[in-house]
């Protein structure tokens, strides 16, 4: 029944990952795009940009989510694609950047315009990020050296 | 619970709170850029007070000294303290070009005669900063002044208008937000 | 004074403190995070299979790995390995009591234990 219940739990998450990465991102910039007479400088090209690398990365982002939280409790396996999983989060926020959506410019019709970057938010949620990278790295030493404790735990 | 995971709380906890305030940073500055831009009076670009002094030779009418000031405010309305404020003007001239549409026929043209960035600073929170944008003879672009003689049809009134492009720029929420705010095509003086 | 006004302040004050160990961390990850997404818009952004086919490998994978090994019990197919083990356990338990048993010194008459005495003190028998 183990197994069973993980892989619920697993497809649990993956849907909600799917949800948070790609549904709701798509969902929030198709709106974007389509309300007319918004005043935001985005082009068609930037819209296909932002949202390709948010599917792609989303994608990523919820595969592995599937492989770690249907992984055994402490296992070296949940571990090292929770580690994967991290990093490859990374990837996916700054598509963000590069997809030109964290420097956004509202037009004001026959006043000039307005813009607003965020890049150094960004940054400093990188910071933040790297701190959990190393959590990861920690996790995958930690279970690895005590791996026949934590087996012996969960086997009982 | 063994040490190590303990240890790992401890970390998770402290990742936490950095990730709570940095959003809560973010979430307040964000609030408080919306209080000050939402309000015209914060901004005050005093374009009544501009001044464009031109000295020119009497005898070959050409520029010799040339100046621009203009007084601006910004009061900060928000949460925390603006930072690295900066204004850049591009200052163009709007003038009647004689024969600029083939003999006989004068073409209006607009062309640049300043594009210089000043630094002021910081402004606190709750604060008003009142500030003097001031382009000397040398920021100029002399090469792209028409001849006073040859191109510029003083038939016109105003013979010589002066637009004027603003964009400041400055830093909020500890650095974590930079917003610049461009404003287009502002009539700052004519002569005569 | 307002509430979000304190809060900013403090909140204000505790990422100006970290800004400076947080921000050239930070600064070190964008640039490898730049790095990898350039190689992915480059190499790999022209279409969605690579990323579909990917995350499709990545269930299927887990799928597989948690039903052999799904980490309550040894995995399947060791399962006659388990039987082994266990086996092995209760020969390792036997062969204890048994070491155990030979270690203590008995005499041979009545199975006293004697230790390293030459008498036995209860029945007195010579042990040699």
């Amino acid at each position: 029944m183990g197994a069973v219940k993980n892989m619920v739990k697993g497809f649990i998450f993956t849907g909600i990952y799917v949800l948070f990465t790609v549904v709701i991102p798509l969902v929030f910039f198709t709106l974007i795009f389509s309300i007319e007479g918004l005043p935001l400088e985005w082009e068609q090209q930037d819209k296909n940009n932002i949202t390709f690398w948010i599917v792609a990365f989303g994608l990523l982002v919820s595969g592995l989510a599937f492989f770690k939280y249907s992984s055994p409790k402490q296992s070296i396996r949940k571990a090292v694609f929770a580690l994967v999983q991290v990093i490859v989060n990374c990837l996916y926020i700054w598509s963000y950047r590069f997809s030109g959506a964290a420097e956004i410019t509202f037009v004001i019709s026959d006043f000039g315009f307005f813009s607003l970057d965020v890049s150094q938010m960004l940054l400093i949620y990188m910071g933040i990020y790297f701190l959990t990278i190393i959590l990861r790295v920690y996790d995958v030493i930690d279970f690895t050296i005590n791996r026949e404790k934590i087996r012996e735990n969960r086997m009982k | 619970m063994r040490a190590s995971r303990v240890f790992r709380l401890l970390v998770r906890i402290f990742i936490s709170f950095l990730m709570v305030t940095a959003t809560l940073v973010s979430l307040l500055g964000g609030l408080s850029a919306v209080m000050i831009l939402s309000n015209q009076d914060n901004f005050g670009i005093d374009t009544d007070n501009a001044e464009f002094n031109l000295e020119v030779n009497n005898s070959t009418l050409a520029i010799e000294n040339v100046n621009f000031s203009l007084p601006f405010n910004i009061t900060n309305t928000g949460y925390f303290d603006l930072e690295n404020l900066q204004l850049e003007i591009q200052l163009g001239l709007n003038y009647s070009q004689i024969d600029g549409g083939g003999p006989g026929v004068n073409e209006t043209r607009v062309v640049k005669i300043l594009e210089r960035t000043q630094n002021f600073g910081d402004i606190p929170k709750g604060l008003t900063g009142n500030f003097t944008f001031f382009g000397d003879n040398n920021s100029f672009l002399h090469t792209n002044f028409p001849d006073p003689l040859t191109d510029i049809d003083w038939t016109r009134s105003p013979a010589l208008e002066f637009y004027a492009n603003f964009t400041i720029s400055l830093d909020y929420s500890v650095g974590m937000h930079s917003i610049s705010i461009t404003v287009i095509n502002i009539k700052v003086s004519e002569f005569p | 004074m307002d509430f979000l006004e304190v809060l900013a302040e403090i909140v204000g004050s505790i990422l100006l403190f970290l800004k400076p160990i947080v921000s050239p961390i930070g600064a070190f990850l964008v640039d490898l995070t730049s790095t990898a997404t350039q190689f992915f818009k480059d190499n790999l952004g022209s279409s969605l299979t690579f990323y579909i086919v990917i995350c499709t490998i990545l269930v299927v994978s887990a799928i597989l790995v948690n039903i052999i090994w799904p980490g309550d019990r040894p995995g399947s197919i060791f399962s006659k390995g388990v039987g082994k083990i266990e086996e092995f356990d209760d020969k390792i338990e036997g062969s204890e009591d048994e070491d155990i048993v030979d270690e203590i010194k008995r005499c041979k008459d009545c199975g006293n234990p004697v230790g390293d005495s030459e008498i036995c003190p209860l029945c007195g028998a010579r042990q040699i």
